[in-house]
């Protein structure tokens, strides 16, 4: 890592932190300097962290995907980016933006407890596969992680003796949840699809049935099932919400608990 | 039984087989994969993970996989994704052939609005507001201000879903495809060693009569290069593959990893390489004991191999490809192969006799042995696959993304718009209708009516 590299990411976290306290303390003082401050400090952070990843990138020669550092690194840009999008132009989910800070913040240090040296793109690396398979991977990962911390959020505010805000626009945020959901799998269907077709010149099989393969599909199963349960049976409301919220757990043991209760994907030479 | 069939192709039991699958094959992903004839494989597991050893000898899961209960599963997803496909396509192409456009969908939103101007200003501003939404009119020639105005946008999404369901067909079908005609092996060449493929040398072969195609195939491999940057970390692997079938002219092609080669149908993937030492071996008379090349295994360096010699000796080999001395043990730096020295030790009945070490180009003497080490050269394994599966899966995933992106993308929406004179200007009535995501839908209503005021105003000033 170098001390560029270094500065943006401890500089992105300590940010996301602020970020993180001054959002989650704000519902409990009334000061309404605390949430600005709070989303300004995520812009901020968001700004540091694909620094880091740029330098990180410029340091190493290729895009950082490589490895549990690299992966952590750029993941988690996603979930504050994806929020961001939505925040932008919903900005009924500003209120989501703590939990979103908080996986950020997991994500991330999940990474910097990784192996840090720059390396160059190991021989397996070397496709143009890589990229459309690893960023579609993210962009499924924080589509479907911002959809469940959307409908928490819903959960919250549908709770027993929530007030019912004038005019209600939380239905809104129901159907956010399963917009970000419908992404996510269009997202997911192309990461499974790239990696099989990389896979096919890489080991000359498409598919193997190896642990991230097979989760790969159970994941994508889950949100398949997801989606049918919203369209076709018709489920909303808290339902549909608990339902978009129990799912994560998938997504995340394919993203981070395979490797610890399983084999991962074969490495080549 | 029309009722069971129904019940049995509903969407219903379409998602709880979906969770099934789902559930099976999470819990199949925790079950290691192991060959039941690998001995020391399941030792190994029945010591570090005893309960899991007992999963795999007991339940054999492989088994499970294979049974027909399991394969009814995707075999019924199969049979109601279809059942649900033509239905909705009978449906569809029935709407299409009356020429009807969409009608008024699930969810309905409406919006009235005031506006100042003369009916025709607010059709024309009305007019231009859907067309920036992405909305086509359904009926524009004929219409008339007393008509309501209708028109929608989204039209292709049902045919996205049509799609996805498709291609998750292909993708079902394709599966056993794969599953029965798929055929690999593997295959190991020396370089300069061309070799003759036959079912002797497709090792591992799953389905030895399938390999029949390449039987005769001379294949072999030169000009090795390996990359390496900052000298220690690979970076590249590249040879030159050759193929000669019987009675035809040489060819040629360049295969790395994620470059595969194509011979007979079949996909030659580069899997491992390593280093291939040529040797000459003579006891103290002079006799020649072994002179050839050895295939090494040389991950990581320092991996010991065995060579036979004539009378039954044996050399246990161990190469450093860029060999130093760290505290008086031999160790290597890199992988490239700089200074490659091998150490030797040479066996009699499994007792060390002697050893010592031999560099590249160089003669030594250990125990009663001369040992040459002319040159190095590497090996290249290769898996050799043939599945026919792979257009279906192929074809599948083309249809199933595109299909998503288009069923998601184009959410079917109608517009209906009414506008009625009024004193002072004219009445307008817009109801927004979708199957699905009715709030979304409330904004964009709003947005709508809004931009219509926007527009009408804008006009209004600038005719002042």
């Amino acid at each position: 890592m170098t001390t560029l590299e270094a500065i943006l990411l401890w500089g992105a976290i300590l940010a996301y932190v602020l970020a993180f306290v001054a959002l989650s303390a704000s519902p409990f003082f009334k000061a309404p300097w605390l949430p600005r401050a709070g989303l300004m400090l995520t812009f901020a952070a968001v700004v540091a962290h694909g620094g880091a990843i740029l330098t990180r990138w410029i340091g190493t020669g290729h895009a950082p995907v490589m490895g549990s550092y690299e992966n952590s690194l750029t993941g988690a840009f996603f979930l504050p980016l994806i929020w961001g999008v939505m925040a932008w132009r919903y900005p009924i989910t500003r209120r989501a933006a703590f939990l979103v800070i908080a996986a950020t913040l997991l994500i991330l240090g999940n990474g910097v407890m990784a192996p840090v040296s720059l390396a160059p793109l190991e021989p397996p690396y070397r496709s143009n596969w890589l990229v459309v398979h690893v960023v579609f991977a993210w962009f499924a990962f924080g589509s479907y992680l911002v959809a469940s911390v959307l409908a928490l959020r819903y959960l919250w505010v549908t709770r027993k003796n929530a007030p019912t805000p004038e005019p209600d626009r939380r239905p809104l945020l129901d159907e956010l949840t399963f917009k970000l959901i419908a992404f996510g799998f269009i997202s997911d269907s192309i990461m499974i699809a790239s990696g099989a077709i990389w896979a096919r010149g890489l080991w000359g099989r498409y598919w193997a049935w190896d642990p991230i393969e097979t989760w790969s599909l159970v994941s994508w199963l889950i949100y398949g099932a997801n989606l049918h349960f919203r369209f076709t049976l018709g489920w909303k409301g808290r339902r549909a919400a608990w339902l978009a919220a129990i799912s994560v757990i998938a997504i995340i043991i394919t993203f981070f608990g395979i490797g610890v209760i399983s084999d991962v994907h074969t490495q080549l030479l | 039984m029309k009722r069971f069939l129904h019940h049995l192709t509903s969407r219903r039991v379409a998602v709880i087989l979906i969770l099934i699958m789902a559930l099976v094959l999470g819990l199949a992903s925790l079950v290691p994969q192991v060959d039941l004839a690998d001995t020391a494989r399941i030792a190994e597991l029945k010591q570090k993970r005893p309960l899991m050893a007992f999963l795999v000898l007991h339940l054999r899961p492989e088994g499970i996989a294979r049974s027909p209960f399991f394969l009814v599963l995707p075999g019924l997803v199969f049979f109601s994704t279809a059942y649900s496909i033509f239905l909705r396509s009978r449906t569809e192409l029935r709407r299409r052939r009356q020429k009807k456009p969409l009608g008024l969908q699930r969810f309905k939103v409406e919006r009235s609005l005031e506006l100042s101007c003369s009916p025709e200003q607010a059709l024309e501003a009305t007019h231009a507001v859907l067309k920036k939404g992405r909305f086509k009119l359904a009926v524009t020639s004929e219409h008339t201000s007393t008509e309501p105005l209708v028109a929608f946008r989204g039209d292709l999404g049902l045919t996205g879903s049509l799609m996805f369901h498709v291609g998750l067909l292909v993708l079902l079908f394709g599966l056993p495809i794969s599953a029965v005609y798929r055929a690999s092996g593997e295959v190991m060449v020396a370089e300069g060693f061309p070799s003759t493929l036959s079912e002797r040398n497709i090792v591992q072969a799953s389905n030895k009569a399938a390999m029949s195609p390449l039987h005769g195939v001379t294949v072999s491999v030169r000009d090795f290069s390996a990359e390496f940057s900052r000298g220690y970390a690979p970076v590249d692997y590249a040879m030159v593959f050759g193929v000669l079938r019987p009675g035809e002219p040489s060819s040629s092609q360049v295969v790395r990893v994620n470059q595969p080669v194509e011979v007979e149908g079949f996909l030659f993937t580069l899997h491992r390489y390593g280093f291939a030492p040529e040797l000459e071996v003579k006891d103290a008379t002079g006799k020649v004991l072994t002179a050839g090349t050895a295939i090494l295994r040389v991950m990581p360096p320092g991996t010991e191999d065995l060579l036979t010699l004539q009378g039954g000796d044996t050399l246990k080999l161990a190469l450093y490809p860029d060999h130093a001395l760290r505290h008086g043990r031999s160790v290597s730096r890199s992988l490239s192969p700089v200074s490659p020295v091998l150490k030797i030790t040479h066996l009699r009945g499994g007792k060390a006799l002697a050893q010592g070490r031999v560099s590249r180009g160089e003669v030594s003497a250990i125990g009663g042995l001369r040992i040459r080490f002319s040159s190095l050269g590497y090996w290249a394994h290769f898996l050799v696959t043939r599945d026919p599966g792979l257009w279906f899966f192929t074809l599948a995933s083309a249809l199933i993304t595109l299909g998503l992106a288009i069923r998601f993308l184009l959410d079917p929406q109608v517009a209906q718009i009414q506008l009625v004179e009024a004193p002072g200007g004219v009445h307008l009535n817009l109801v927004l209708s979708a199957r699905y995501f009715p709030a979304l839908m409330e904004e964009r209503a709003k947005r709508l009516g809004d931009d219509i005021v926007t527009l009408v105003n804008k006009e209004k000033t600038r005719t002042t």
